[in-house]
């Protein structure tokens, strides 16, 4: 699994799709993984499941994002050809947001982001559209 | 020859920018300021930087520009260094509101263009707003998409892309100079 990352409209999905250069399949909303045609999986937009989440109790956010996690980690090693994607905006580096589930959203984000960095194969950082690897 | 000088409030972004406009061997700088006064805080950074200007080794030729940029021209021999794009892009924003952001997109770039073309080196700062919780307030969107399809641009044009992160120029394209 590769995480790519880098502030809003710094150009992450174009550069990931440029960059991995094969057919992809841009994972939806509910989408089932057996779904998945392409050996190349991008998930898109991670900050924004979480933003649904934050203001569940936080056990049920826990286990949400674990078995989606756990789906798409197996989906990967199912198949040896088989690439993941995780795109993720950075929006930890504002000032702290007035509004509580703003706060509660970007530490659900900061903490899920270590856990994903931690587990990444590579890591690359956008910054206005030039890639710097981190990892 | 175009640098891009980008970063956070209090990074030290403007004093980089003059030092590597004043090192330059063109004979004529200039200063592109699109800062708009409207307190005494602003006033006060206005006068300083201008101090900072007067005092300077070589003469700059200052351009109160708040929006269309476009309109001044340059030759060859000419360093401009605008300060900066995050405030050129409100303005122009504000000055007409009823654009759609990807035409806005298309009219920045094309007096970017302009200046680009003409100038002999061009030095552009601007601030990173990109890692802030997203807005749920749509102009605040449309700006920092604005913002930032104009930030690739300008690194995509530039020979040097250039993070600033508390005074120390980070080289994202084009090396240490």
């Amino acid at each position: 699994m590769d995480f790519v990352t880098g502030g809003a409209y710094n150009g992450k999905l174009d550069w990931a799709i440029e960059n991995y250069d094969s057919d992809y399949t841009i994972l939806k909303e509910g989408q089932i993984l057996g779904t998945v045609g392409t050996h190349l999986l991008i998930v898109n937009n991670l900050e924004v499941m979480f933003y649904k989440d934050c203001m569940k109790p936080e056990k049920v956010a826990d286990q949400r994002w674990e078995e989606f996690y756990h789906s798409l980690m197996g989906w990967e090693r199912a198949d040896p050809a088989r690439q993941l994607v995780m795109i993720g905006t950075d929006i930890t580096g504002g000032i702290v947001p007035v509004q509580q589930r703003d706060r509660l959203w970007r530490d659900r984000t900061g903490f899920i982001y270590q856990q994903i960095t931690n587990d990444a194969q590579r890591i690359f950082r956008l910054w206005f559209g030039i890639s710097e690897q981190l990892k | 020859m175009m640098t891009f000088i980008c970063g956070g409030v209090r990074s030290g972004k403007t004093s980089y920018a003059e030092k590597r406009t004043l090192e330059s061997k063109l004979p004529y700088l200039h200063y592109v300021a699109t800062g708009v006064v409207t307190d005494s805080e602003m006033h006060e950074r206005v006068t300083r930087h201008q101090k900072d200007r007067r005092q300077s080794l070589r003469s700059w030729k200052t351009w109160e520009q708040p929006t269309a940029i476009g309109k001044l021209s340059f030759t060859g021999d000419d360093a401009i260094l605008i300060d900066c794009l995050t405030t050129w892009v409100m303005n122009e924003m504000l000055e007409q509101e009823d654009m759609e952001p990807d035409d806005r997109i298309g009219s920045l770039i094309e007096q970017l263009d302009r200046l680009i073309a003409d100038a002999g080196e061009v030095y552009m700062i601007s601030n990173d707003l990109s890692r802030d919780v997203l807005s749920d307030n749509e102009m605040v969107r449309d700006y920092l998409y604005i913002l930032g399809s104009i930030h690739k641009y300008v690194v995509k044009q530039s020979d040097q892309a250039i993070e600033m992160v508390f005074g120390r120029p980070v080289y994202h394209k084009g090396g240490e100079a």
